[in-house]
């Protein structure tokens, strides 16, 4: 067998594997929309981490990390600062969440907002701005299996091949299984990327220095500059601390706000297992450091690759490992991008017809179910469309996402937390909020950038939405108290 | 307990943006075969992690 067709059998094993345990693994869930939205509010603290924790280890983080430590150096940096940030308030919202979730029959985030703050337009509104957050996010992931598929069989199988076939897989499992089949996939591939992230982050430094100390000092005498933060911007100039800084703030306040997230709070079984879930996510923080790793060994290498986010296949390739060593590479790569894509697609569907559809039409448990698969069918399909057409706007879109995204904090903490927030006041914030981000991220993109101090649009999105949502709450009419008293007043 | 947390919290968002990471932003010296400012942040997210894992022993089983 040739060295190419090794790898593809490695590949296709792989896959296989994972569409045996995505379609098992949702044989006993209940045919209810709580089955499929919500795996039937039993994961387990394994499935949970691996759920959560393989969000973390999406495309962006596997190739994009390495990327970043390559051609940004300390930049990168950022990444691992906004984890346990963004993560710990969890531990008071998600069991808040998932208690009112087990209440009020809640599978997504948008319905717990507007179950405290009635209102079908806002509801609406969140799915949109979610949908339009997802594409790119789907998309990128899509491209990313499809780039590692063809770059390491040489081009022999082209991008839309690779990425079909990896998506196909996805697509079945998702629409059979629902979430059950996203947790468990999510664990295997979690399990598998880790592997081969220590391996490769340790074994690249080893090989092509003599070791990790020794790369880092290598680095250090030819280019000092990647070894401080804030690093490079993406131009290669150096980047600034309100950019930086606002960086980590944005990410850690959105993180949890990603609707494929946030909502796994509505299938954990135990509050307990929500709460271990919490003080175990940092480990993905520290697994992240040998992915970093894998960017800074490429550095000093002579040969360059075609653009910094193909450095992992790229290092892959040229430091001649064995074929059957690539292929399993390879799968870890196909994993991040897989275990990240599949829970995107399940949420996309699930938002658009429990938060877009749903508030304006009434549907049976059966018929809901059945229209989320037929949107998770056509999200793919879009996607693909997109990844293959290889449309190079959509990483605009989606770096603007996080601006938006980080905008569903505050009415969240309101919801929960405060008995003086108002309908209006949540609208009115909200909209103030976005308005400021798109505006900021448009005027940046179009001419010249207005950001006070490079700071992150998300930032200054919401400078301006939280006092409007106070200032517009506290002018409007109180919410009944037996109303607010369901939502804020528990133990949590 | 809650209360640590949200100290350990704060004075974690302080060191890791500026101005406080321009205290520890040092490539040097290497330890653990990390430059200072990665070694730096990797005890601070797991120092944060004990945190939290006490946060969990005080109230975490109710």
């Amino acid at each position: 067998m040739e060295r190419w067709q090794v790898i593809a059998a490695v590949i296709v094993g792989y896959l296989v594997l994972t569409l045996t345990i995505g379609l098992v693994s949702g044989r006993g869930a209940s045919k209810s929309v709580q089955g499929y939205v919500a795996g039937d509010r039993d994961f387990g603290l394994l499935v949970m981490y691996f759920v959560l924790g393989a969000s973390v280890f999406s495309a962006f983080a596997f190739l994009g990390g390495p990327g970043w430590t390559y051609s940004r150096g300390a930049a990168a940096y950022y990444i691992l600062s906004y984890g346990v940030l963004g993560m710990a308030p969890y531990f008071f919202i998600g069991p808040k969440a998932a208690d009112l979730g087990r209440k009020f029959g809640y599978v997504t985030q948008a319905q717990l907002i507007c179950g405290r703050f009635p209102s079908k337009i806002l509801s609406l509104i969140i799915a949109l701005m979610t949908l339009a957050a997802f594409i790119p996010y789907i998309t990128l992931q899509m491209r990313g299996a499809g780039i590692v598929i063809e770059a390491v069989t040489e081009g022999r199988v082209p991008i839309w091949l690779g990425a079909g076939a990896a998506y196909g897989v996805v697509i079945i499992y998702v629409l059979f299984s629902g979430a059950k089949a996203v947790g468990w996939t999510n664990t295997f591939q979690g399990l598998f990327m880790l592997a081969i992230a220590w391996t490769l982050g340790l074994y690249l430094p080893i090989s092509l220095y003599g070791g990790v100390g020794e790369m880092f000092e290598q680095i250090l005498a030819e280019r000092p500059e990647l070894l401080s933060a804030p690093g490079l911007a993406a131009d290669g100039s150096p980047w600034t601390w309100g950019g930086y800084s606002s960086a980590i703030i944005v990410s850690a306040v959105g993180l949890m706000m990603w609707p494929h997230l946030f909502m796994k709070a509505f299938t954990a079984r135990t509050d307990r297992t929500l709460k271990r879930t919490v003080f175990l996510f940092p480990t993905f923080q520290i697994f992240l450091i040998p992915v970093f790793l894998i960017g800074f060994a490429g550095v000093l290498y002579s040969e360059r690759p075609p653009s910094a986010d193909f450095i992992m296949p790229f290092m892959i390739l040229n430091v001649e490992l064995p074929a059957l060593v690539v292929g399993l590479f390879c799968a870890g790569a196909l994993s991040a991008s897989m275990s990240t894509g599949d829970a995107l697609l399940h949420a996309a569907g699930s938002v658009i017809v429990e938060d877009a559809i749903g508030p304006f039409r009434k549907m049976s448990d059966i018929a809901q179910r059945r229209l989320i698969q037929v949107f998770v069918l056509v999200f793919g399909a879009v996607a693909y469309f997109f990844a293959v057409s290889g449309s190079a706007s959509l990483v605009v879109l989606l770096l603007t996402a996080y601006g938006l995204i980080c905008q569903l904090a505050p009415p969240i903490v309101a919801a929960l937390y405060w008995r003086r927030a108002t309908t209006a006041g949540v609208i009115a914030g909200f909209a103030a909020g976005s308005a400021m981000a798109l505006f900021f991220f448009l005027t940046g993109f179009f001419g010249e950038s207005l950001r006070p101090f490079d700071l992150h649009e998300g930032v200054l999105g919401l400078l301006i939405h939280v006092p409007t949502l106070i200032f517009v709450s506290l002018l409007t009419a109180p919410q009944s108290e037996a109303h607010s008293e369901d939502f804020v007043g528990n133990s949590q | 307990m809650r209360r640590v947390t949200f100290i350990y919290l704060t004075f974690f968002l302080l060191a890791v943006t500026w101005p406080g990471f321009t205290l520890i932003n040092r490539p040097t010296p290497i330890v653990l075969g990390l430059p200072f400012n990665l070694f730096c942040l990797a005890v601070l997210i797991l120092a944060g992690m004990g945190v939290l894992y006490a946060l969990y022993r005080s109230e975490g089983r109710r």
